[in-house]
Formats: C-alpha cells, sequence, structure tokens
C-alpha cells in the first residue's frame, strides 16, 4: 500500500468529505470557471511617480531633482508617460495590449501608515467597517478553502474569514506529511477529539492542512518546468503559484507579496531593483504560463498601499503618500492606460490626490475575470476603469 | 484596581510561568520552582542585573567575520545559542519581547556591531523605565539607521522615525495627527551616529538640527528630540498601547480588556517603571488561568522543546539547520516581516508553517544527543505539558515517537 492509498484507507478522506457541507457544494461548482487571479502586493508604499512617470511634466522635475526618472531613460507608453526603465522585459506586453496602468488609485481619507492603509486594502473597507478581508469573503462564497491560497507563510489580513481558512503554501513540492504509516495512523488518532479554543484552532488548521496536502500532491505532476526563474524570492513564489495553478484545483485567487518598497531614503538603487526584480519575475511566470497552456486563464494584478510624496525629501527617498499606480497583466487584460495623467499641481498635503477608488477596480477583476458579483465581496457598487 | 494575586503556585502554574517567561523549562527545574515558590521564582527571574555576560561557551563571534552576511547570520546564532542555553532566559525572552515592539531588521542594518549593541540596549534598559527605554533604542545607531534618522536633516526632514514612534512604539494609531508626525520629524534632525561598523555611538549633529519652534501633542517650543521622545513616552494613551502589546505576547491573543487596563493603570502610576509591571502581572490570577489561549511562536516552540527536552548543547553546525528551520517557521531573529513586528497569534499557523513544525519535531528526534532517550513518558509529559498524564493517548508508542507526536499536537502548540 503507498502512502496515498494508505491515507485514503485510514480515514483521512472521511472528514475530508464531512468537512464540506453538502449545502455549499452547488456554489462551489459554480464558482468553478477556470480563471485565477495572481494578486501581488508591493509592501512599503510603491512610488507610483517613479514606477510610471510623468516625464512631460516639469512639475515631476523641479519636485523631484534627484530622484527622478529623465526623459532618456524612460520607456514611453505615451507622449507623456514613461515606465521605470527596468521594467523594459514587460514593454513587449504593453505594445501586446495585455498590460493595463490604472493610475491615481486610492481611498477616501487616505491613510498615511501602513498598516492602517494597508488593512483598508485587504478588507477593501476605507471605514473599517468589515474585519474580513476581501479575498476571505471570496472563499467564504465559493465555499473552497483550497480556491484562494497565499503563497508563503503566514497568510494576510485579505484572506480572513469567519467561515474558512485559507492556506498558505511556501514550497509546493514539500507540501506533504511525511510520516511512516505507522505513525499516520497514531498520527489521526492523537488529532481526533474535541478541543476548544486556540487548541481547537489549531487542530481544525492541521486537518485543513492535510486535505489541502493530499490534494495538491494528487496533482503535481501537471506541472512541467519549462522556464528558468530568475534566483529571487518574488520569482520564486510566482513558480510555485504556477505549480498551483497548474494542479487545476479550481484556484481563484492567489497571492504573492514582495517588500521593500518604503524608499525614505536613497531611493533610487533600491526601487530600480525592485522593479528589476518585479519585471523579471513577471516575464518569467508569463513565460512559464504560455509553456503550461495557461496563459489564457491567469490574470495578475499588482498594488500598493500607497504611493508616495510628490516631492523628495532631504534624503533622495519619497515619504508616505496617497494615490498611486496598479497594473494588471494577462491575455484576459485590454492594455492600455487608465485614468488621467496625474495632478502635479493641486496636492493633498503633498500627494496625489486619488482620483479611482481601488474597490473600483476590485469590482472590475470580481464581475469580469472571476465571475463573483462584486457586489456580495465590496458591499457596494463601485465603478471601476474597464481593462479587461 | 491592580491584577488579582494568584493564591497558589502549582506545578501547572509552574509550566505556565516557565514557558511565558523562559521558553520553557526541564522537570528538574520546575520542581525547583514550586519548590522555592512564586516570590523567590520571580526575584531569580528579575535578577539577571541588567548584565550583558553571554553564556561562557557562547561559540559565535559577530563581528569576527568581514562579510555582511556571515555577520549577521553569527549575530543570529550567537543569539539563538543564549536563548537556548543562558541561565537567565528572561532576559532573552524580554529582549525577543521589546525587539518586537522597537523593531529593527536585518534588511537595513547589516552590521554585527550595530546589531549587538542594540541588544544590548534592550538588555540594559528591558525592565527599566519605559521612557529611558524608548530613548536609549530610539538612539542606537541601529534604529537611526533603520528608519532613516540618519538622514533626518533640518532642511529636509524625514518622516519615518517619528511616524513609526508615534504610531508603533508609544501612543498608537488614531492618537496623533499627520501634523505631529511632521513636526515631530522636525525634532529629531541631527540625530544620527558616528563608526556604525565598528563602534556605533549616537551622535548629535548639531549643525543639521532643526532649532526653530515646533508643536507636538499640544506642546510647543524649540522641542528636542528627547522631549518629544518623553512627551510620547509619558502621553496618556500610551500605557494601554503598551500594556496590550504586552498582553498579547505574555498572556492571551484575546484581548481582555479590564486586565488590560489593569496593567495600563499599573504602568501609569508607576510612571512606567517595566519590573514593577512584569511583577504584578506575572504574580496575577489572570495569568496563570491563560494556559492554552496564546498560539506558540517559533522561537517558543523550538527553544522551548530544546530547553524542555533539556538534551546536550547544539553544535556550532546545527544552527545552521535552526535558522532554516526559524525561516520555514516565520520567525528568524531580527529579521520580522516588516517595521511592525510578528503579529503573533494565530498568523503563526498555516499549513506551510504546520508542516514545518512536524517536519522540525520530525529531524529533532533524530537527533539523539538532543533529548534524554532514557527518560520516562512520566517526565517528559512533565517537562512538555506541565503535568505527568498526557492527556494523548500515546503510551504505547517508543520514546521517539511519543515525543514526535507529543511536540505535533495541538495541545503542545499553544501555550
Amino acid at each position: 500500500m503507498n502512502r496515498r492509498d494508505f491515507l485514503k484507507a485510514s480515514g483521512i478522506a472521511l472528514f475530508t468529505m464531512q468537512s464540506i457541507p453538502s449545502f455549499l457544494s452547488s456554489a462551489r461548482e459554480q464558482a468553478k470557471g477556470d480563471k485565477t487571479l495572481v494578486v501581488i502586493q508591493l509592501g512599503g508604499g510603491n512610488d507610483g511617480l517613479n514606477t510610471l512617470a510623468p516625464f512631460s511634466n516639469d512639475a515631476y522635475y523641479a519636485a523631484r531633482p534627484t530622484i527622478a526618472l529623465s526623459k532618456r531613460e524612460v520607456i514611453p507608453v505615451s507622449a507623456d508617460l514613461g515606465m521605470h526603465p527596468n521594467l523594459r522585459s514587460l514593454a513587449k506586453f504593453f505594445d501586446d495590449g495585455e498590460l493595463a496602468w490604472i493610475q491615481n488609485v486610492g481611498y477616501p481619507n487616505s491613510n498615511r501608515s501602513h498598516f492602517a492603509s494597508m488593512a483598508v486594502w485587504h478588507t477593501a473597507s476605507p471605514e473599517a467597517s468589515s474585519s474580513s478581508g476581501w479575498i476571505g469573503r471570496v472563499a467564504a462564497q465559493v465555499g473552497d478553502p483550497l480556491c484562494a491560497s497565499n503563497i508563503g507563510n503566514s497568510t494576510p489580513l485579505a484572506f480572513q474569514s469567519e467561515s474558512i481558512v485559507s492556506p498558505s503554501i511556501s514550497n509546493v513540492d514539500g507540501f506533504e506529511l511525511m510520516f511512516g504509516e505507522h505513525l499516520q495512523g497514531h498520527f489521526q488518532k492523537m488529532l481526533a477529539g474535541s478541543r476548544e479554543g486556540e487548541r481547537a484552532f489549531v487542530q481544525r488548521s492541521m486537518e485543513q492542512m492535510l486535505e489541502n496536502t493530499q490534494k495538491v500532491q494528487a496533482r503535481l505532476g501537471n506541472y512541467r518546468g519549462a522556464v528558468n526563474y530568475p534566483k529571487t524570492d518574488l520569482a520564486y513564489r510566482l513558480q510555485q503559484t504556477a505549480k498551483l495553478i497548474a494542479t487545476g484545483l479550481g484556484q481563484k485567487v492567489l497571492y504573492v507579496s514582495v517588500g521593500g518598497f518604503d524608499t525614505h531614503a536613497n531611493e533610487r538603487p533600491v526601487h530600480d531593483t525592485l522593479m528589476l526584480q518585479l519585471a523579471e519575475g513577471l516575464t518569467a511566470f508569463q513565460q512559464d504560463l504560455e509553456a503550461q497552456g495557461l496563459s489564457e486563464q491567469v490574470m495578475i494584478l499588482a498594488f500598493s498601499e500607497f504611493g508616495r510624496r510628490v516631492a523628495e525629501n532631504g534624503s533622495e527617498g519619497t515619504d508616505h503618500g496617497q494615490g498611486g499606480v496598479m497594473f494588471a497583466l494577462g491575455k484576459g487584460v485590454k492594455g492600455g492606460i487608465y485614468g488621467d495623467l496625474p495632478d502635479l499641481e493641486t496636492l493633498e498635503d503633498g500627494d496625489i490626490k486619488y482620483q479611482q477608488d481601488f474597490r473600483g477596480v476590485y469590482a472590475r477583476v470580481l464581475d469580469d475575470w472571476l465571475g463573483i458579483p462584486s457586489q456580495d465581496i465590496l458591499g457596494g457598487n463601485f465603478g471601476g476603469p474597464e481593462f479587461i | 484596581m491592580a491584577l488579582e494575586p494568584t493564591k497558589t503556585f502549582t506545578l501547572a502554574h509552574a509550566h505556565l510561568f516557565a514557558r511565558r517567561t523562559m521558553f520553557g523549562a526541564t522537570k528538574e527545574q520546575l520542581e525547583q520552582l514550586v519548590e522555592q515558590g512564586l516570590e523567590a521564582s520571580l526575584e531569580k527571574l528579575f535578577g539577571y542585573g541588567y548584565g550583558l555576560d553571554l553564556h561562557p561557551d557562547n561559540p559565535f563571534k559577530p563581528t569576527a567575520s568581514m562579510k555582511d552576511g556571515e555577520q549577521i547570520q553569527l549575530t543570529q546564532g550567537r543569539w539563538l545559542f543564549e536563548m537556548i542555553h543562558s541561565k537567565q532566559p528572561f532576559r532573552e525572552k524580554l529582549a525577543l519581547f521589546w525587539s518586537n515592539h522597537f523593531v529593527v531588521s536585518v534588511d537595513k542594518v547589516r552590521k554585527a556591531a550595530p546589531l549587538l549593541h542594540y541588544l544590548e540596549t534592550l538588555y540594559t534598559h528591558g525592565l527599566g523605565s519605559f521612557r529611558d527605554l524608548t530613548l536609549a533604542v530610539s538612539q542606537t545607531p541601529a534604529m537611526l539607521r533603520y528608519l532613516d534618522n540618519d538622514r533626518n536633516r533640518k532642511a529636509h526632514p524625514n518622516e519615518n522615525f517619528a511616524r513609526e514612534l508615534l504610531e508603533l512604539f508609544t501612543l498608537g494609531i488614531g492618537n496623533y495627527d499627520e501634523a505631529d508626525v511632521a513636526e515631530a520629524a522636525r525634532a529629531f534632525t541631527g540625530w544620527t551616529y558616528k563608526n556604525f561598523d565598528s563602534n556605533p555611538t549616537f551622535f548629535f549633529d548639531k549643525g543639521q538640527h532643526d532649532t526653530g519652534s515646533k508643536t507636538v501633542l499640544g506642546q510647543t517650543g524649540p522641542l528636542t528630540g528627547k522631549a518629544v521622545i518623553t512627551r510620547c513616552a509619558e502621553h496618556e494613551a500610551t500605557p494601554y498601547f503598551v500594556a496590550q502589546k504586552i498582553w498579547r505576547t505574555f498572556v492571551a491573543s484575546e484581548i481582555d480588556k479590564p486586565s488590560v487596563l489593569a496593567i495600563a493603570q499599573t504602568f501609569q502610576e508607576s510612571q512606567g517603571e517595566l519590573q514593577v509591571v512584569f511583577r504584578e502581572l506575572f504574580s496575577s490570577q489572570v495569568f496563570y488561568e491563560s494556559a492554552g489561549r496564546l498560539v506558540k511562536s517559533p522561537l517558543d516552540y523550538v527553544v522551548g522543546t530544546l530547553r524542555s527536552l533539556g538534551g546536550s548543547s547544539l553544535e556550532k553546525t546545527d544552527y545552521d539547520l535552526l535558522r532554516a528551520t526559524l525561516l520555514s517557521l516565520g520567525q528568524v531573529p531580527l529579521a520580522p516581516p516588516n517595521v511592525a513586528g510578528w503579529s503573533g497569534g494565530r498568523s503563526w499557523i498555516s499549513d506551510s508553517t504546520l508542516l514545518a513544525r512536524i517536519n522540525w519535531a520530525r529531524k529533532l528526534v533524530r537527533i539523539d544527543r538532543l533529548y534524554p532517550q532514557q527518560a520516562n513518558t512520566v517526565d517528559l509529559n512533565l517537562a512538555l505539558f506541565g503535568s505527568s498524564q498526557s492527556t494523548l493517548d500515546l503510551e504505547t508508542l517508543a520514546p521517539d515517537e511519543h515525543v514526535l507526536l507529543s511536540l505535533v499536537s495541538p495541545e503542545y502548540m499553544v501555550s
């Protein structure tokens, strides 16, 4: 008997079945479109103006005498806007109409605290009326714990849900419980029983983990490594993402975080490196999806908790700001530039005013990509740019 | 309304005391705690005399390496060694708590000397006055670098440090506004350091300090950095903010408001004397009633296991595995995910971190010297759970399997 047969025989399959209430299974079938959204979190406050630079605007250069992207170095995407030079490998996606930039994104009464602002994006609730995360609400509605996963160790607030625990998976190949048969049985016996409080939470998490690992391991063979990813943490996580999508387990939302964008000092070298890692990681990921035959069904959406101050500070860096840029990448994207040019004259406390509520962008991917009514998830109707 | 003191100090109490304040203890150490009683145990706990001495066998010499990456790993190894072997583990436990409050990270502080100096500052002031601690740690070159205050100059203030001082170190969000951040930043202009790599020391660059009038939290004048820190440390919002952080680290993930208010009141009345605050907490009934209400952090889990099993020392090479393990568990010392530190509680648990805990336990029980193979299950249960009778039905298993399944049980994953 091999391990998997054993697990089946030893009754794990039993609680696997029981843990999905039957009334949810129809909702789950309904939502089983094959579209996946990959959310990329750029933690720390990405500098939108040095990601997509308004190079025709003298005010940009006046505000940033040492850190602005020069007209010569940017990759122009319109008469006024240019991408960071290290995003070069993404230029072909823009040219092919698969990359959309969304400008001046934010929310009312912007908060300049990393954590307060990140919480707003995660809960999709600027008025802090919700303690659950927007992806957690998606998972709860679909009713399948594996429909949304974080790639990493620690599950972000965006996955918070009263009714469902979404997994964090750092390494797909090692996502496996390796006990011998003898111990496995005793482990099951030890885990059984009734517990309370935090112990019950750990018990539930373990049971769910066992179920998840079996499902993923059973379909790992679907992935055929075909692309060399760069040796960065981001690229590693993106490859894990591709492996998970290839399992075909109906994953609707996957989540990848990369940090280091809090560039208060000496911004250019730090931000330049981050842009390069981002572009090279995403390019390898897109090539990989292409090779797996999955590129039609995956869309990437990148955000940061806020943009940065328009004027640079005295440390060749920028302090926390408000409105920023998002981007979407994939074959399902209607490429282009959405939103007006950033207004560098009419500022709010030195920051770009937001014009596009980020919930409108969420609404667009929910309604038009995942096929999940955005009103159910966001608690309202939000208009967004038509980039899908 | 101070916290109600506990009336008894049983073996179960001693076990909770040990796992919350010293990572864990062997059966012999537990029995000694019960025998000497709570008063004497607290005296010993707080009696480390603010010393900076290391364990005589600590093999790590971080400043001897010429490479940044190695310096960092050796610094982490040196601290892990102290956590596992120190005779005064509360010093390390407390420094770990403060390093998760006044966060710095090896992401930006890439030299051993300022990291060690920062740790020594936490050792020195961790049980003293909160105001002194805040001032001292704010003036460590590690913090000045981490939050960019070394770039905070008169003509162009940098807000990074001022914002986190208000939001994460003292008042908490909602108790100040953006103008306070901008004005406080001006008060810290000119705060920098000298000799970062070799002999890091605070340096006040007078020429870069903005001597003009500022208004911070309702106070106006030519405020200095020290004046702003004093104001923040003594602000009426600070006791509760620090108290709930202490609660969530040492007592329970979920806040019990009356108890946290009581801790805050003791903090206020003692003017932030931390030893008074911790003494009351560790003597209180609510503390000993909180068993099972806290998910163990990776360091509590790993270091606590090694201390409880009381095997022989780790070899220097074992630390590579240990650091790799802590990375997959999500908690490498001095490398928190961001300036808010680890959020703790249930966020420690995910599919990946559970698997990593299980995998570490599997490796551990194969390394004979790390736990006493000859120990009987009664002794093991005592050390791991504080009771000779485990509620888990593991009695038919071999000792290594017994230990393994104990370590991966939900009972053991919580504190």
